[in-house]
């Protein structure tokens, strides 16, 4: 049960962090310049229709009052609703999710499946066409920005080949493109994060202690390095993932998925509180369910680490 | 090690250029010269569609979500890509801004223009069956009135008295010359009174229906909004059977996705875009004068621009063409006056309007002349667009003559905040009106609008002028718009650069699309070839 009290633990320490971004974000909406309001109005709006607005969007309430109700909202699992178009933040979020698991999930099963294998083979043959290609590649995958290499993408397989749609999330063609770009980076973090694992790994004394007992390289490399040189790689694969939850914006925006990151990026060009608030909230959770489990599955692989401690 | 990295190089490089040329490998025509007048342009070879669609797929970067225009919340520019084609007006709006008959088939104006009659077309059904009659646009206009956009487009409404079924006689508390183009605009879609009873409004702006060509699908937030053909519609069944609206945010994306057959039809390009297109197979642009001024309003209360022979100066100093070239790649027409030339009312130099031509020596002598003293002049404009490059262009001609000029460009919400607070030097807007009339010109000298107005030092006399001219009709107007403009223009209160541009681009096989003044998509013209 030891694990139980430490995921608990770990949850609880979730509430201090999700009321600190989220009134820090609070305060540095409200100090943006210029009324919502007469944006979402119109020039033409009387002062009367435009404190009418205001009212109705809790403007007119101090900011702390403001965000203690929002918060208390929050309690009852009322995110409130957007200030532009009036939709629940909850359900907006609920819609905008599973198009962004999935790219998330699909770019990271692509960067672990291609990246780890790459990297630790790249380690166990270091100095070998495998290797300096591996990281040539990586390097190239790691100063490419996301958008270049997107357009790059469009252009050749969806212009030239014919292959691929240019955008969209309505059928599962529509992700390849957008799981290759969005995967590239973290697949270049992934090699060079592997090999430089592998490496600290199979010049440790317990290798070359097998290597003497007469173990074969390959019962040395499944044996007793890749379980100590995935710790790092699992922590590295939890932050990555993290970070594409909300972080895939550029990705989504090139390939117009409607995902969290664009719904997070558009809701703070557009002021919109209750979805910035809602989303962030959403996210940090997600975060850190997602770093939590990779906090345990860190544990069943290394029994070294002590989730009591 | 050396030789394999160059190897490992050239074929990245060698892959990344092909990747890159791809596209225009295969679009070796020149581009055609052309002009605003003659904007539409045809590859010589369209595709023809091995398959009769049914369906044609716009992409837009601005998203609509307010379905019912009415409503308290207002509705804008994105929403009439809905709004344009669920619902019908009175009269239709024309590409080129001229107004035709539509739900009316006729009216009339009562000699003191304070009455328009408006005769009815009889059997025009809403999507939900139920006959449009008088009494819907009763409520049309008295709740459009009601909302944060009625004083803007319904101007002076004053009521609405049902004179039989199919007849209605709207009332103005003074005479205006332009009512008609509130009329036809995004406010005046006839909205169903007994559907709104039933309703309300928050039913009605989820599942919006009129008695326009196509009814309300679906919307699904931050992906589509689904519109299907209104089989009963009283032109005729529109030949497309779907809409989809796609909110595509990346303006790559929308060019790449028309190429590969992914959209049929983006909406609002660059003009640059649109030029690269020329010799693209199976893709067609159109662009057209929009009813938009790009102008810069200079602050008469501060600073520098204190000084009219400050203000002269850079009136002098602005090379419109330039700024024709930057934003529009030389296809925007450069502006006279603080108005379009499309507009009802509009003034010309045979008509006594005062001009500045394009002299920087001019400009030299005004600013010797004035009290400038080296300080800073900032133009404050929006980011990241055409604005902040037609800004540049200005801030490099008014540095030429020795003003010593800044850029602030600034995102939308804080930009709309700084004309309120009059914290500007110079102000640089796209200037729309809906109402393609002569009285968009008192945008920035109205006394009705903000609390904080009659900035300019000539407001009340000019606001005279304008009350004149929108209560005249005919030629009638033209002399006091002369003489606004004129005082305008002596006073150097602004400096009109040019004619705001619409465009689109869209798949040589659809018929029927073109580059509306206003931006609006009437998608009951468009159909495909074959």
């Amino acid at each position: 049960m030891t694990w139980v009290k430490y995921a608990l633990k770990r949850l609880l320490m979730l509430i201090p962090v999700i009321v600190c971004v989220t009134f820090f974000l609070y305060l540095i909406l409200s100090f943006s310049s210029g009324s919502l309001a007469r944006q979402l109005l119109g020039d033409d709006a009387t002062e009367e229709q435009i404190a009418a607005k205001e009212a109705e969007m809790g403007l007119d309430q101090p900011l702390m009052v403001r965000y203690g109700k929002y918060m208390l909202g929050v309690l009852k699992l009322d995110f409130g609703k957007s200030w532009v178009n009036g939709e629940d933040v909850l359900a907006r979020f609920e819609n905008r999710l599973p198009n962004t698991l999935k790219l998330s999930t699909l770019a990271m099963l692509f960067a672990i499946g291609i990246g780890v294998p790459l990297g630790i083979g790249s380690a166990i043959k270091q100095y070998s066409l495998l290797d300096y290609g591996s990281m040539f590649v990586a390097m190239l995958l790691f100063s490419m920005p996301s958008f270049w290499l997107g357009t790059m993408c469009q252009i050749l397989f969806c212009l030239v080949l014919h292959w691929l749609p240019v955008s969209g999330a309505d059928s599962w063609d529509c992700f390849i493109l957008p799981m290759l770009i969005l995967g590239a980076n973290t697949m270049a973090t992934m090699i060079r994060m592997s090999r430089t694992s592998m490496l600290d790994v199979i010049r440790q004394d317990y290798i070359r202690t097998a290597k003497a007992k007469g173990a074969s390289a390959k019962q040395v490399i499944a044996h007793h390095a890749m379980r100590n040189s995935l710790i790092p790689i699992i922590t590295q694969v939890g932050v990555s993932f993290a970070g594409t939850i909300a972080g895939a914006v550029v990705t989504e925006n090139i390939f117009a998925i409607p995902g969290v990151g664009t719904l997070l990026i558009n809701a703070v060009k557009s002021h919109d509180v209750p979805v910035v608030l809602g989303t962030v909230i959403f996210v940090a959770i997600i975060v850190g369910v997602i770093n939590l489990i990779v906090d345990l599955f860190c544990a069943v692989i290394d029994p070294r680490i002590d989730l009591a401690a | 090690m050396k030789r394999l990295s160059a190897l490992l190089l050239s074929l990245a490089l060698t892959a990344s250029l092909c990747a890159c040329g791809g596209g225009s490998a295969e679009t070796p025509a020149p581009a055609e010269s052309k002009t605003p007048d003659a904007a539409t342009t045809e590859s010589t070879a369209p595709a023809a569609p091995a398959v009769v669609k049914d369906t044609a797929i716009l992409a837009t970067s601005g998203e609509p979500y307010r379905f019912f225009a009415q409503s308290s919340s207002s509705c804008g520019g994105d929403d009439n890509l809905v709004l344009s084609n669920v619902y019908d007006c009175l009269l239709l709006l024309e590409a080129d801004g001229s107004l035709s008959p539509a739900l009316a088939e006729s009216y009339e104006v009562s000699e003191d223009g304070l009455c328009y009659t408006f005769h009815l077309r009889s059997g025009v059904k809403f999507h939900n069956g139920e006959e449009m009659t008088a009494e819907d646009v009763k409520f049309t206009f008295d709740k459009g009135f009601e909302g944060p956009i009625g004083t803007a487009l319904f101007v002076n409404y004053d009521h609405c008295d049902i004179v039989d079924e199919h007849t209605v006689n709207i009332f103005l508390s003074s005479p205006y010359a332009a009512f008609p183009y509130g009329v036809a605009s995004r406010l005046g879609g006839i909205a169903c009174k007994s559907y709104f009873d039933e309703v309300g409004e928050e039913g009605y702006m989820a599942n919006p229906i009129g008695t326009g060509p196509y009814k309300f699908v679906e919307y699904v937030s931050g992906d589509h909004t689904t519109l299907v053909a209104n089989e009963d519609y009283w032109r005729g069944e529109p030949p497309i059977k779907n809409i989809i609206i796609q909110t595509v945010a990346d303006a790559n994306t929308q060019v790449l996705g028309l190429e590969n057959g992914d959209y049929d039809v983006i909406r609002n390009p660059a003009i640059d875009v649109c030029t690269r297109l020329d010799g693209v197979d199976g893709v067609s642009w159109d662009c057209a004068n929009s009813t938009g001024r790009i102008v810069m309003y200079m602050a008469t209360w501060r600073g520098a621009g204190q000084d009219l022979n400050f203000r002269k100066a850079i009136q002098c100093a602005i090379n419109k063409e330039d700024i024709s070239a930057a934003m529009y790649a030389g296809y925007a027409e450069p502006l006279v006056i603080n108005m379009c030339p499309s507009y009802g009312g509009y003034p010309t130099v045979e008509d006594g309007i005062h001009v500045v031509e394009y002299d920087p020596e001019a400009a030299k002598e005004y600013l010797a002349q004035s009290n400038y003293s080296g300080e800073d002049y900032t133009i404050t404009c929006l980011s990241g667009g055409t604005m902040e490059t037609a800004a540049k262009v200005m801030q490099a001609q008014l540095m030429e003559i020795g003003i010593n000029c800044k850029v602030n460009a600034v995102d939308n919400l804080s930009f709309q905040s700084v004309v309120p607070e009059r914290e500007y030097d110079g102000y640089l807007v796209n200037d729309l009106s809906s109402l393609v009339d002569a009285d968009g010109i008192k945008t920035h000298h109205r006394l009705d609008r903000w609390p904080s107005n009659l900035w300019y030092p000539r407001d009340e006399e000019l606001n005279e002028l304008f009350q004149a001219g929108a209560a005249a009709q005919g030629e009638d107007r033209i002399p006091y718009y002369v003489e606004a403009c004129n005082i305008i223009t002596d006073e150097a209160y602004d400096v009109p650069l040019v004619n705001d541009m619409t465009t689109v681009a869209y798949n040589s096989a659809l018929s029927g699309v073109e580059a509306h003044c206003l931006g609006n998509y009437n998608c009951y013209f468009w159909s495909w070839n074959g």
